[in-house]
């Protein structure tokens, strides 16, 4: 629960506990005064300062653009260190004479679009026409440094985005691999690590996963459909992305919480991809040389093997719930290492691949649990909803001439979907209120 | 580290990185060989749209096969860096060949560095009204824009009766290329300055 939410619950139950004595009446004020301490405020002051950023920057743009003829490059030049000086200037400002800490974040934002403003206009003035991503590039870095030396998330989610629409442009448009982003996300991950980002921090593990997706935009991988080398590559990214979860869940740091529900939301759309009997089958081919992808294959099962091993020595499970755990993951990966190695002939994998995506499935909802944690119980359960349906259509489908029996069937998936919504409201009940169900 | 201190630092980096981008394109201008480059309109109506002209050239076509085939290598594929061997003509300098590596040029041409857009398999023969066979390399040297002021550029847009445009460019040692001055009929419209 967020803490508006807790808040109001708090408020609303105290003068009933009070009533019954459970809370005394100087308790009661305490509870308050800290649940009111702890409240977001000013989240509306948060959003003007931002927003004012955005129009501000937009208007000083749109007010070069107008008057930009009248004036000398040097002039030119001059304002445009003006405006980017000055958004910085105001930062410093806002924090040390005004106070002022959420202005102070709308001023950083502002020198990321300004900085961005710069770059544009003096590519116009000196005609410098280079290609284009690497515009992006120094714009995101731009963005990167301000929000490092300024301790300002907006700038870095600012950068973040700028960064994904790099090398959107360059995997996706020009298909080229943007290795140079790595470095990028290994500096970006330092000041995400000292501070408590965490939308900076989610947006840090899309643009990783955006960037994974961008390896099967590459020529050498060969067309989409046409080759069971990005069946191979998938895998091998899935194995990967379930290792930096595990590494992530092991770790109670902000940064590894924050990330997490990004990389198991990606690991579990990869599992259930591979759940489908038709997945694959029509493009499976052995590969020409398979050393490279054995030589990947130990890479990433590393990663996985180093965050199931952090995961087994973290946990406090009982030795039954964790050997579960265990052989779920062996599975998993066994799996995964099985699609890399020989390509499917048959729809028997996805049978397993069913079997662990439902294992899977209650053992994270089983963790959701055990730690209190609302949004794993709801993927979960998410994750099963669409599972069912999707495991119901592609039966009905392919079995038409059946299709009173497949009927039946689905009344009584849909009941029996029911019946779980309901235990998922009885589980987030039993959570709420602290009982271990 | 102090507030104000990396306030102060972070103005010299962005401005460094801009000031960078300018030292570049004038370094190209100042130590670059001086060409003149034949320019091919891209809407015969409307040369330049908006604020900045779309500038295409006679080299910008480079023709693999045929008659009028350029030399060197012949196996390219889009986004390829192509090192293209000018001969300097004030007139407009003419391509001779297109290479992958720099090395295959003699140092009697000049060495313009670019990036392949397209490659078209085929053109569209005007007398048969029919598609022709002819491998073609589309490609861009990163001055294919130039930004005018706005309403000093009709003359320029629209060249009275005869009148040609063609584009001054300093080819530095790297191979990039930078506009130095427009020329209208031989001469210089435009001049490109540092302010």
């Amino acid at each position: 629960m967020n803490d508006r939410g807790f808040g109001k619950r708090i408020v609303q139950e105290l003068p009933r506990w009070q009533k019954e004595g459970w809370v005394s009446v100087e308790g009661s004020q305490a509870i308050l005064a800290d649940v009111s301490a702890r409240q977001p405020k000013m989240a509306w002051a948060s959003s003007l300062a931002l927003a004012g950023a955005l129009l501000l920057g937009v208007g000083v743009i749109t007010w070069f653009a107008a008057h930009w003829n009248e004036m000398s490059k040097l002039m030119k030049l001059v304002l445009i260190f003006i405006a980017l000086t000055g958004s910085h200037v105001a930062y410093g400002l806002c924090l040390t004479r005004a106070a002022l800490p959420k202005l102070a974040q709308g001023m950083a934002l502002l020198s990321v679009l300004f900085f961005g403003a710069a770059i544009m206009l003096v590519g116009q003035i000196y005609h410098i026409d280079a290609h284009f991503p690497d515009g992006i590039a120094l714009w995101a870095a731009g963005g990167l440094l301000t929000a490092w030396l300024l301790n300002s998330q907006p700038a870095m989610v600012a950068s973040l985005a700028l960064a994904a629409l790099w090398t959107w442009n360059e995997q996706f448009d020009f298909r080229v691999m943007n290795w140079p982003l790595l470095g990028y996300m290994i500096l970006a991950a330092v000041p995400l690590y000292r501070h408590d980002w965490k939308l900076a921090a989610r947006g840090w593990g899309g643009l990783l996963i955006l960037w994974m997706i961008g390896w099967h935009a590459q020529p050498w991988i060969g067309e989409v459909w046409a080759s069971h080398a990005h069946i191979r590559l998938f895998a091998l990214q899935v194995l990967g992305l379930a290792g930096c979860w595990a590494l992530a869940l092991a770790s109670e740091h902000p940064f590894a919480r924050a990330v997490r529900a990004d990389f198991l939301l990606a690991v579990l759309i990869g599992a259930f991809v591979f759940t489908f009997p038709d997945f694959a089958l029509r493009h499976a081919k052995p590969a020409s040389d398979l050393a490279p992808w054995l030589a990947a294959l130990v890479g990433a099962a590393a990663i996985y093997a180093a965050g199931i091993i952090s995961l087994v020595r973290a946990s406090e499970l009982a030795a039954v719930r964790l050997r579960i755990g265990i052989a779920l993951a062996v599975v998993f990966a066994l799996l995964l290492a099985f699609e890399v190695i020989v390509p499917r002939s048959s729809s028997m994998p996805a049978l397993f691949w069913n079997a662990i995506f439902l294992g899977a499935l209650y053992w994270v909802g089983d963790l959701g649990i055990r730690h209190g944690d609302r949004a794993m119980v709801n993927r979960a359960f998410t994750g099963f909803f669409i599972w069912l349906l999707a495991r119901y259509f592609d039966t009905f489908w392919s079995l038409m001439d059946r299709a009173l029996f497949f009927m039946v069937g689905g009344v009584l998936l849909l009941a029996g979907g029911g019946w779980l919504e309901g235990r998922r409201r009885a589980l987030l009940r039993d959570i709420e209120s602290g009982r271990q169900p | 580290m102090n507030l104000w201190l990396k306030i102060v630092l972070l103005v010299l980096v962005q401005a460094a990185a801009l000031a960078a981008m300018i030292a570049d394109k004038q370094w190209t201008l100042n130590t670059g060989t001086p060409a003149v480059l034949k320019t091919v309109p891209v809407d015969p109506r409307s040369l330049f749209m908006g604020d900045y002209a779309r500038l295409a050239y006679s080299i910008s076509q480079l023709r693999l096969d045929g008659e009028t085939a350029v030399g060197g290598d012949k196996d390219f594929k889009r986004y390829d860096t192509v090192w293209v061997a000018l001969k300097p003509d004030p007139d407009g300098a003419k391509a001779i060949s297109v290479h992958h590596q720099r090395s295959a040029i003699t140092p009697d041409l000049l060495a313009l560095k670019g990036e392949v857009q397209h490659l078209n398999e085929a053109e569209w023969d005007r007398t048969s009204n029919k598609s022709v066979k002819q491998r073609t390399l589309n490609v861009r040297y990163g001055i294919e824009q130039y930004y005018v002021q706005e309403g000093t550029g009709a003359q320029v847009e629209r060249p009275q009766g005869n009148e040609k445009v063609s584009i001054l460019v300093a080819i530095d040692p790297r191979g990039k290329a930078g506009i130095l001055a427009v020329l209208l009929d031989g001469r210089e419209r435009y001049r490109e300055t540092m302010f």
